[in-house]
């Protein structure tokens, strides 16, 4: 649906050079979430704008539904656009406007009939469940809603992908969810392809079925979610799961458990979370695990144990107790100081 | 009080009548000619649609030379351009264009400054829907900048009904030139005295009504 192909962008600001995008290629199939991580800075938001050429790249090639968008005149780029409905951290709607306006507003420029627009508009008011405030206008509008029109203005387009731009950033936690539950509504139900950049690891995890990860302009790894979620290979993945894990115990506490055993980090997936693993260590091979912490992440569709455990017994027998729970399709990481 | 009005009343009403005159010709011309350069201002610089840094030198350079010259002496500087363009250079047609040539840039570039105000990003979403720029300054940029505009514009409205004084230099008549006739030269001074009250109330009616007009446009 949308390929990246050695895409690089760099902005020219005074003498200096900045190399925003080095050498980017993905693809987004249709019909899936595709999500791009990264702290800020990372070119994230250079990237997906990009893909409808709001901003152009220096080199490389986007395809858009198999259409070399590099290659479009205006007119084509404009035909294009209505196809590729985009969503913003700040909303960007109209002030001056309300919210069925705000739907309403572009489709009467692109010359849609009357009576189509206002079917279309109430239509998609109706799915992002603002049918009621219509006559609102934006400043009376919470963050939440603000975004609904937002979505439902895209929407009005019937576009085939939709972009965000770290939609839910600037929304509290519970707002976030929700609009990440429409988003997958969206994706669901109308079978709309989603191309989301955001710095929130949440997100990714709730919504997404592919991911990459952005650093200083390099995608560093993609992949599905779940994997890159469960074996992260380079260290700026690792470092933005980290973040989010609940696992950051006190360096004395740790120091003190390494003293007397070993510790492991434990992540089970699937079917390896249904037997009791920890119980046939302690049964089977003499081995003690006491659990320090644990947590269970939900992705978007399967969730994801993690344990960190503390295990004490004999060397020999904690070793083989290890290739046990390798050999039940537990992902063992080894925690040192 | 009745003595005074038989005596000055036509006198007085022609001026208002001339200073209307004067004040709304102007003004429809120099909107006409300032929101296409205020909006050239606001497309051709850094960073705008059509980003073009000759134009906007040229247009933002003139702006500032044609803003730098005191009314009173362009007035004059401008009699024989004002000859070419309508063929007299005095009476209330002949002071026309002198006033348009002052007024209009100033409404450019108080329009540009309120357009500038209206955020990137709202322009960015309705590019990224392929809305094209025509459309997008009509129904975005202005707007989303109407209110501005017409606080900008009321601003406007009350510094031409000024320069409308200095007409009375080319026989246009006007308010102004009749406190200066009257008041001043001839020492009457009540004259000038109910002129001032009158352009007062002018002047707090022209702003009040703007305000209005403003707020009901921001709808928030």
């Amino acid at each position: 649906m949308i390929k990246l192909q050695h895409v690089s962008k760099t902005f020219r600001v005074g003498k200096n050079k900045i190399e925003a995008l080095k050498d980017v290629s993905l693809e987004v199939n249709k019909g899936e979430i595709f999500g791009v991580i990264g702290f800020s800075g990372a070119g994230k938001s250079t990237l997906i704008r990009c893909v409808n050429l709001l901003e152009r790249p220096t080199n490389g090639q986007v395809f858009v539904d198999d259409q070399d968008v590099l290659e479009l005149n205006k007119k084509g780029l404009r035909q294009l656009r209505r196809k590729i409905g985009m969503i913003f951290q700040g909303y960007n709607l109209l002030e001056t406007a309300n919210v069925y306006d705000n739907v309403a507003t572009p489709l009467k420029l692109e010359g849609v009939p009357k009576e189509e627009i206002k079917e279309r508009a109430e239509k998609y008011l109706e799915i992002v469940g603002l049918s009621d405030r219509q006559s609102a206008f934006p400043s009376q509008l919470s963050g939440g809603q603000k975004q609904r029109v937002a979505i439902a203005r895209a929407l009005a387009h019937e576009p085939e992908v939709l972009l965000s731009d770290e939609a839910t950033s600037a929304l509290d936690p519970n707002t976030t969810e929700a609009i990440l539950e429409l988003l997958l509504k969206v994706n669901k139900e109308l079978g709309i392809t989603i191309f989301l950049i955001t710095h929130e690891l949440n997100v990714i995890q709730r919504i997404c079925d592919r991911v990459a990860v952005m650093e200083d302009g390099r995608i560093v790894e993609q992949g599905s979610v779940v994997d890159v979620f469960t074996q992260p290979q380079q260290p700026m993945t690792k470092q933005f799961i980290s973040t989010e894990s609940k696992f950051q115990i006190p360096d004395s506490v740790k120091n003190d458990l390494l003293k007397s055993g070993r510790l492991v980090k434990l992540t089970f997936l699937g079917e390896s979370s249904k037997d009791p693993v920890l119980a046939t260590l302690a049964k089977q091979y003499d081995v003690l695990p006491s659990i320090i912490a644990g947590g269970i992440d939900q992705l978007k569709n399967q969730s994801v144990g993690k344990l960190l455990v503390h295990l004490k017994g004999d060397k020999e027998k904690i070793e083989t107790a290890v290739g046990f729970l390798r050999d039940q399709d537990v992902l063992v990481e080894e925690v040192k100081d | 009080m009745t003595d005074f009005i038989n005596e000055w009343g036509s006198a007085i009403w022609e001026g208002f009548i001339q200073t209307t005159q004067m004040t709304l010709i102007s003004l429809a011309f120099s909107i006409l000619i300032g929101l296409p350069l205020g909006v050239l201002l606001v497309l051709t610089r850094k960073g705008g649609q059509w980003d073009n840094i000759a134009v906007f030198t040229i247009v933002n350079s003139l702006i500032n030379v044609i803003r730098s010259i005191p009314f009173i002496i362009l007035l004059f500087f401008l009699l024989p351009f004002t000859k070419t363009m309508v063929g007299t250079t005095i009476g209330v047609k002949g002071v026309i264009v002198p006033l348009v040539v002052a007024c209009a840039p100033y409404i450019a570039r108080l329009l540009e400054t309120a357009m500038l105000e209206v955020s990137k990003g709202i322009i960015e979403a309705y590019q990224s829907m392929g809305i094209s720029t025509p459309k997008i300054i009509w129904h975005v940029i202005i707007r989303e900048a109407r209110s501005s505009i017409i606080l900008g514009l009321t601003i406007a409205v009350i510094g031409l009904i000024g320069e409308t004084a200095m007409a009375g230099f080319v026989g246009a008549g006007g308010l102004g030139d009749l406190a200066y006739q009257f008041g001043y030269v001839r020492f009457q001074p009540d004259v000038m005295y109910a002129v001032i009250i009158i352009l007062i109330v002018i002047v707090q009616i022209i702003q009040s009504l703007g305000n209005v007009i403003a707020r009901k446009l921001k709808k928030n």
